[in-house]
């Protein structure tokens, strides 16, 4: 494809969707497919025929939503009269009602209002093409301006120019660690020569965390574009997407993308006429939380035992079967094709000083809207869990607020009105992460909360460095004392210190980052803990406690 | 270069290499620090987190904790091993470590070498603060060599590091993963690798424990122990044999940086039990009498004096062995010089000596570099030809499995695949004794090349061309002296402006190089012609079995006829103490002292232990007191003793200083020393290539005398069979299992066996080494 074809192709399918008067998105992500979206786009599609109206009315699967609590979702735009509205909860035996109101008055009862904060707070980068394309058309994603960037990279500018925004933009790794994107890009391009690889980490391994998902479900074009930019820019002429095999909708997704892509000429040899070459392939990962760990995932993709290996040497210097490897997480990839079109000092414009631009969030947990949201950094945790959120259901209280997954920490009430970026969320105890965001209400059970997450960390030791191995197992089964009443001022004692050996001294991030929840827990409920000890300054609060040191 | 840097370490400096692993620095000048996975075979990889220190990058800069092994040194600086908080991470460290193991230490089979025994005490630990219960795990049958004990586990990984990692064996894993890790096989059943028996070294605890030293326990420390040389097979690695009450319990690798560093083959590791066998002799015998040794000695000089007085000091000769030592086969020498004889063959066969003499000769001669061990670790593109190195030369082939990891190609010339072909980059399946004309098409670009060996040529002309550092290694255990000549040929023709070429040959014997270079020795048709025609009517052997150099037991039988007297001084009891006339017997290698020439013309000493018994005089010493009892007791104290090879007529060459500790020496030929020379050997005979051509085929468990007497290795030999490829098979309408009778063509028969791995027109039978008594059983059992 030459520069020229691809403003054509873009033209020519924006025609082909302005024909229609009405046009009906679908959202046919795995949520809302979940709740039978299928279904519902098949029967609007047959209903639609029987009613007459299929020449001027295109039905659309398009990508998720967001609101995923209120699935499966529908947004009928009017393109004449210019506006669309959305409906929520949308079954196949509401199709001939929507059908109905194509031209007249909208449905009340499935009606989603579009201007609460849900949609209005948000800022999307990574998400804007979210419910508006469809993921498994190309063309649809040019229309959108999609490879645009890429063409801009390969014949405007040069791979230094590429690294000079992608450095200007002061993005950060969204994978969770938060490293500098550009500092990242410049250490493999400067590698030595020969054979360098991309990879593009997929393994989203987090309880409760989609982000990565959603974007390889609802927008994979945007990952592989960025790849390639990514390719360009480090000089590398290959790349593989790690994923795991519990996204099949992902998988097939992105195998069709990869295949239109390669059709297009947008990958394979010669890009855009350009001496460029980028070729991606596929790594299905067997559902291991540890290969999300770089070393580790470089040693699955190798057909080696998912093990991480201790760094120095970075992947960058020496990564796959030995070349300088660049790695980064999915949204990271998903951010370059925007700042590349827009440039890097746009992006820098939005979010605080140190974290710039926005970040993607799996909102979920006790609270009203879950879904898959977009903010800007430095928004509030109190803005997103009460106004994007809605706030907590059945008026409970709000108690704390997990984010990072396994390796983040709770938040309580008191730091809610602290900046969202990766340096305070580290102050309290907690880290970015990759985005998993789980509000907790008052009903939670702190020390459970913690026993969950470590016994995810014990049943994810890959078994190689001891802290890590042996440490996570004995931090479980002591959480799990705790909960039964059964343990004692020494065990809690025997807790922290190995809560200090594990963070200290593991192998990976895994290891590290496990005790993550139970200090933040300790930091902020010990009081959770210590009521549930036989000789805890709570002795005997407890019901099941009390009971415990009676029978003894 | 290398460059020098200063280091702190516990307030005290030391000058070190830079980029040196820091643990390796600590513990090479005394310092212990605590820990486990890493090995200096294997290297670190930071798993374990026991070897933790406190670094600075200098003495201004506050310490962190970090792991050593994973530390390389940089100038300035300060480690503190010592460090509090370090302490307390190691104490902690082994503490979780120890979580599951069981406190089985009274009855562990690891008692008194404990690597984890060690590491705690070490690290102080001593209280367990956990109160759960231990996980526990079901144990593998993993063959004859290796207990398995999961449960004594504590995940180091050292196993499947060495077994797959080093080894490239495929069949031991890591399974599972968390807090519950098994490192065993898929499924029960005997490990593959031909070097399994280094499990038992390097696992830290006893998981993996010698199966045949456990069954009649000793502890370590009870064990007698000196440090010995291997003697089955012509590597020559330095191992630790121990005995306890009379018998061998176990033999260990020695370290020996020169040649085996830290591991050992499992034949070397297992085939040492022989020395335990019953058929191991234990009382001399003279005609059928059983009398004491040195009465046998003291009866054969009698009678061999006799012989002389009456037929001349040409009637009587003697026949050597490479699985004696110098000092043992010089002493036969001796011997037989005092009788006024000079008739004395080492080989089984003239072609065999010519093959062995060239090589001999081309190794010390210093004309091309000879590859060590660890040199061919570091081969850049590897030839072997004319054997099946990992069955003949095991530890040969570790190294070069050394080499295939850090990336060499290796190509493979011989008639039948084995354990190596698996791991190189391409074979050539060749009809026995086309392998010199296929090596020397190689190193010659302009050769025309046949179309069957193309492909394979093409490459390793490639590869050769591609190398730095390129290394042959061909057999001189056949009698194939044109590979002996078109290695060295190779050799030289490569070695060209920025690349050096380097070769090796191995040999029949633990001591085949040794007496390849004897000075005066016979062809052996000299020996055997001469007793056809009567002119030779004693023969002494030393620790040999004529047997095996005679295709059938009639001609064995045929060819001792005209002997009048037949005296044999061995160790086990063979086919020839049974034919013999007078047997003195001797004590096992393992009790021996001596000295063995390896592949690399090293040099090495080896310490016997004298063990109480029935039998307590090593073959020298009998042998030395035959020479006295001729009164000819001068000529070993003087010169001709240590004279009696050319070898250390080199001046330079001090055998007598030699250690049993030391690693060794090689000789090296002065130029004002010819090479031996060599007759040409009768060129194999040409036969036509439609006619089927015998590969006699070796075993690491089944070939080797010695070790068919351990049990382990006699459970774990090929039965005989008579292999074909399939295509031939089909074309004279035989089936696997049917009989294959090839009498007539190769005086050979048994149940065929298909092998598409194996050249055409070749058909292959295994090298068995039946053991004496099972034969005759055998032979009994027909009759009746």
């Amino acid at each position: 494809m030459t520069p020229d074809e691809l403003k054509t192709t873009a033209e020519k399918q924006r025609e082909a969707v302005g024909k229609y008067p009405h046009r009906v998105h679908v959202c046919m992500a795995a949520g809302c497919i979940s709740s039978g979206s299928d279904k519902v786009k098949d029967a609007l599609t047959d209903e639609l025929k029987k009613a007459g109206k299929d020449k001027c009315c295109l039905v659309k699967g398009v990508g998720c939503m967001g609101l995923c609590s209120a699935g499966p979702l529908v947004e009928v735009a009017d393109s004449v009269a210019g506006n669309s509205v959305m409906y929520k909860n949308v079954t196949a035996e509401d199709v001939p009602a929507l059908v109905a109101s194509l031209e007249g008055k909208p449905v009340p009862h499935l009606l989603l209002p579009k201007d609460i904060p849900f949609f209005t707070a948000q800022h999307k980068i990574v998400l804007e093409n979210f419910g508006l394309i469809d993921p498994d058309t190309i063309a649809d994603y040019i229309m959108m301006g999609g490879y645009e960037a890429l063409n801009k990279a390969l014949t405007d500018m040069g791979p230094a120019e590429v690294l000079h925004e992608v450095t200007a933009s002061g993005l950060r790794g969204r994978g969770g660690a938060g490293y500098p994107t550009g500092l990242k890009w410049s250490t493999v391009a400067k590698a030595g020569g020969g054979q360098k690889y991309v990879i593009c980490n997929a393994d989203e391994g987090d309880p409760g965390a989609f982000m990565d998902r959603s974007v390889l479900e609802s927008d994979p074009h945007r990952v592989l574009e960025g790849m390639a930019i990514a390719g360009f820019a480090v000089g590398a002429n290959a790349g593989y997407i790690y994923v795991r095999a519990e996204y099949p909708l992902a998988v097939k997704r992105l195998k069709n993308a990869i295949r239109q892509a390669e059709r297009s000429g947008l990958l394979g040899q010669n890009i855009f006429g350009t001496p460029f070459n980028f070729k991606i392939d596929i790594r299905l990962g067997a559902g291991a939380f540890v290969c999300g760990e770089e070393t580790a995932l470089i040693a699955s993709i190798e057909g080696l035992r998912g093990q991480p290996r201790p760094r120095p040497p970075y992947p960058a210097v020496s990564g796959l079967w030995g070349c300088p490897t660049l790695i980064n997480n999915v949204e990271t990839l998903a951010n370059i094709p925007p700042i590349i079109r827009k440039g890097g000092k746009w992006f820098a414009s939005i979010g605080t000083e140190k974290s710039k631009g926005t970040k993607v969030f799996a909102l979920a947990g006790q609270v009203n809207n879950t879904g898959l949201i977009e903010v800007p950094m430095g928004i509030k945790l109190r803005d997103i869990i009460f106004d994007i959120g809605g706030g907590i259901p059945e008026g409970r209280k709000f108690k704390a607020v997990q984010t990072g997954g396994p390796s983040g920490g709770c938040i309580p009430e008191q730091h809610l009105d602290m900046p969202v970026d990766y340096e305070s969320l580290a102050s309290v105890g907690s880290i970015m992460g990759s985005g998993g965001m789980i509000v907790m209400d008052e009903s939670s059970d702190m020390v459970d909360v913690a026993k969950y997450f470590m016994e995810f960390c014990m049943t994810e030791s890959c078994g190689k460095c001891v802290p890590c191995r042996a440490g996570t197992a004995q931090m479980h089964d002591l959480l799990a004392r705790i909960m039964e009443g059964d343990a004692t001022m020494r065990d809690l004692a025997l807790l922290e210190k190995l809560c200090d050996l594990v963070k200290n001294t593991s192998l990976c991030g895994l290891g590290m980052t496990a005790p993550n929840p139970v200090l933040s827990t300790l930091q902020y409920f010990r009081e959770e803990y210590t009521s549930r000890l036989l000789d805890g300054g709570g002795n005997g609060r407890h019901p099941k406690t009390a009971a415990a040191a009676e029978v003894r | 270069m290398s460059q020098k840097v200063t280091i702190t370490i516990d307030g005290r400096a030391y000058e070190v290499e830079a980029g040196e692993n820091i643990l390796q620095i600590c513990l090479d000048r005394g310092l212990l620090i605590p820990h486990f996975c890493y090995h200096e075979a294997l290297g670190p990889v930071g798993a374990c987190r026991l070897c933790a220190a406190s670094i600075a990058p200098s003495a201004d800069k506050p310490g962190r904790l970090d792991m050593t092994c994973m530390t390389r040194a940089a100038d300035g600086m300060v480690i503190n091993i010592n460090d509090d908080y370090a302490r307390a991470f190691r104490k902690k460290v082994i503490e979780d470590l120890m979580l599951n193991h069981p406190h089985d230490c009274p009855v562990c089979d690891e008692g008194g070498e404990c690597m984890l025994q060690n590491m705690t005490v070490l690290s102080e630990h001593q209280h367990r603060s956990t109160r759960f219960p231990k996980r526990t795990w079901e144990n593998q049958y993993l063959g004859p060599f290796i207990h398995h004990e999961m449960n004594r586990c504590i995940t180091c990984y050292r196993c499947t590091r060495f077994y797959g990692d080093y080894a490239l064996g495929r069949d031991l894993g890591a399974f599972g993963s968390r807090n519950r890790v098994y490192f065993g096989r898929v499924r029960d059943g005997v490990l593959e690798s031909e070097f399994s028996g280094n499990l038992v070294d390097v696992c830290p605890t006893g998981v993996f424990t010698d199966k045949r030293f456990r069954e009649v326990y000793a502890r370590p420390w009870d064990l007698s122990t000196a440090r010995s040389v291997c003697v089955h097979c012509s590597v020559g690695c330095t191992v630790l044999p121990g005995f306890r009450h009379g018998t061998l319990r176990r033999i260990k690798p020695a370290e020996n940086s020169a040649v085996n560093r830290f591991f050992i083959c499992d034949r070397g590791r297992f085939g040492g039990e022989y020395v335990n066998h019953p058929s191991r002799l234990r009382s001399g015998r003279l005609e059928g009498q059983v009398i004491d040794p040195e009465e046998v000695a003291d009866a054969v000089i009698g009678r061999l004096k006799a012989i002389v007085a009456e037929h001349g000091p040409q009637s009587v000769a003697a026949l050597g062995s490479s699985r004696a030592s110098l000092e043992a086969n010089a002493a036969l020498g001796i011997l037989l010089a005092a009788l006024g004889s000079q008739t004395i063959a080492f080989f089984a066969s003239d072609a065999e000596r010519a093959a062995a003499r060239r090589a001999a000769a081309i190794t010390v001669s210093g004309q091309v570099r000879v590859a060590s061990l660890p040199d061919m670790e570091k081969a850049d593109c590897v030839f072997v030809a004319g054997g099946d190195l990992t069955a003949e030369a095991a530890m040969m082939d570790l190294s070069i499995r050394q080499a295939i990891r850090a990336g060499a190609p290796v190509f493979i010339l011989s008639p039948r695949a084995g354990s190596l072909d698996q791991y190189a980059r391409m074979s050539l399946r060749v009809r026995p004794g086309t392998e010199a004309a296929m090596l020397s098409q190689i190193a010659d670009s302009s050769a025309p090349v046949g179309t069957e060996a193309q492909a394979f040529v093409t490459a390793a002309r490639q590869a050769l061309a591609d190398s730095k550092h390129p290394l042959v290694l061909a057999s001189a255990m056949r009698g194939d002296t044109a590979l002996v000549e078109a290695a060295f040929e190779f050799t030289r023709r490569t070695t060209t402006e920025g690349r050096v070429c380097s070769l090796a040959y191995w040999f029949s014997g633990p001591n085949a190089a040794g007496v390849a270079l004897a000075n005066g020795d016979s062809p052996p048709s000299a020996v055997w012609d001469g007793i056809r025609d009567n002119r030779i009517k004693a023969l002494i052997v030393l620790e040999r079995d004529l047997s095996r150099d005679f295709s059938s037991e009639n001609e064995f039988a045929a060819a001792l006829k005209n002997i009048r007297f037949l005296a044999v001084i061995d160790s086990i009891e063979t086919a020839t103490t049974t034919a013999a006339n007078a047997v003195i017997p001797c004590v096992s290698h393992y009790q021996s002292s001596g000295t063995f020439m390896n592949f690399e013309g090293r040099c090495q000493r080896f310490a016997g232990l004298h063990i109480p018994g029935p039998v307590t005089r090593t073959n020298s010493e009998l042998l030395i007191r035959m020479i006295e009892a001729l009164g000819e007791g001068d000529r070993i104290a003087g010169a001709e003793y240590s004279t009696a090879y050319d070898i250390s007529a080199d001046s330079s060459l001090e055998l007598d200083a030699l250690e049993p500790d030391h690693v060794g020496v090689r000789v090296r030929l002065g130029s004002h020393l010819q090479p031996p020379s060599v007759a040409p050997a009768n060129p194999p005979t040409a036969s036509s290539p439609l006619q089927f051509a015998l590969w006699r085929t070796h075993f690491l468990f089944g070939s080797e005398e010695l070790s068919m007497l351990a049990p382990p290795i006699a459970e774990l030999s090929p039965k005989p069979w008579v292999e074909m490829h399939p295509e031939d098979a089909r074309h004279r309408r035989l089936t696997e299992g049917a009989t294959a009778d090839l009498t007539k063509e190769l005086g050979v028969s048994g149940p065929l066996r298909l092998n598409d791995r194996l050249a055409r027109h070749v058909v292959a039978v295994p090298v068995l080494a039946v053991p004496c008594a099972e034969r005759s059983r055998e032979r009994e059992e027909v009759m009746a």
